[in-house]
């Protein structure tokens, strides 16, 4: 089967198929849509034995729910939908904070991120230099990613990694576009800050 | 000073939104080094961000979803069929018109254009014919995809 002509079907055309009972027509739903579920769960569930039961438990909804579909948003909207909000009961269950304002892992004050914010996190010219400077960047800013409350890691992601539209991540997360502007603002500046501090440090 | 810099959320606007940006941002980031580089920092973010690896499930869920869907069996649709009875009235109705009535088609036309209409006739029909065959090529290379068969 090859995924260009698979994936050229429309949405109507597979929810038709789905509904009339063709389930491999679900398996090519899944394969279309999965890599916005494992966005969203990767960001939002910490054990991988969690994130296995959640995907399916998301595709096992979107089958029972799918003839209620009114195509009033993209296909893949809805089943990010159904995961987000699959995610935030399982973590509400687990009492799991949701949101939570970050404060600075470290013991330097505001004073001393000013200080840090006048210089920029620099490249070297040289090849090898740029080359461990990137992985280690990239090392660094997963673990901070991590280390966002789930809410605004999943904000950051869809936006910055899946190049999701503010109105998109609204249908998904059903917040105001509004508030995810605002959460998105403090989630960047949180990271920002952290890796500076974080870069800083190992740097000295 | 704290106040002579701009503050997150200009920085950020200038970042994102940078067509609808005060001149004043503009101006002040051109010459302040301390802002300049929180603007390099976040441009610097954001590119790595989107080159992080996407995350893959290291399961095969669509297998394990099937495995737990309940197979249907195909549901029996009437508004296809009335949509194909429909059609075949719909063919049935010219080809018994066109047949009852040639007679009359011939007659009010001259000879010249009587074999025009045959002409005109062989022509749709035939263009019709390949039509209908592309679409049912298309509609069997869709269900082929499904994997119906």
């Amino acid at each position: 089967m090859n995924n260009k002509t698979e994936n050229k079907l429309t949405d109507q055309q597979l929810v038709k198929e789905v509904l009339r009972g063709n389930t491999h027509a679900f398996g090519t739903l899944i394969k279309n849509t999965e890599g916005l579920v494992a966005h969203i769960v990767y960001k939002m569930i910490f054990h991988p034995e969690d994130r296995k039961d959640i995907a399916q438990d998301v595709y096992l909804k979107a089958y029972k729910n799918l003839p209620n579909f009114k195509f009033e948003a993209k296909l893949s909207t809805w089943i990010g939908q159904i995961t987000y909000n699959t995610c935030l009961n399982f973590l509400e269950k687990k009492k799991i904070v949701l949101l939570q304002d970050p404060i600075h892992n470290d013991e330097m004050g505001e004073e001393s991120l000013e200080m840090i914010n006048t210089k920029p996190l620099s490249i070297s010219d040289n090849d090898t230099e740029i080359l461990i400077f990137k992985e280690q960047l990239s090392e660094i800013l997963q673990a901070e990613i991590e280390k966002l409350s789930p809410i605004y890691k999943t904000l950051i992601t869809l936006f910055h990694q899946a190049e999701l539209s503010y109105e998109e991540i609204a249908q998904i997360t059903m917040l105001p576009e509004g508030t995810i502007k605002n959460y998105l603002f403090r989630a960047r500046k949180t990271l920002k800050d952290n890796l500076l501090l974080k870069y800083k440090k190992e740097e000295l | 000073m704290k106040t002579d810099h701009l503050s997150e959320t200009e920085i950020q606007q200038y970042i994102f939104d940078k067509t609808n940006c005060n001149n004043r941002i503009a101006e002040h980031i051109g010459v302040c080094d301390n802002c300049k580089a929180a603007v390099t920092t976040y441009q610097l973010l954001f590119s790595e961000i989107k080159q992080l690896p996407n995350p893959i499930f290291k399961f095969n869920l669509s297998a394990l979803v099937l495995a737990q869907v309940p197979q249907k069996k195909p549901i029996f649709s009437w508004s296809d069929l009335f949509s194909y009875f429909m059609a075949l009235i719909l063919i049935l109705a010219i080809v018994i018109s066109g047949y009852l009535f040639r007679g009359y088609l011939t007659a009010i036309l001259p000879p010249v254009f009587s074999s025009l209409l045959y002409q005109m006739a062989t022509t749709a029909i035939t263009i019709t014919s390949f039509q209908i065959l592309g679409i049912y090529k298309e509609y069997q290379r869709q269900t082929e995809i499904l994997n119906i068969y």
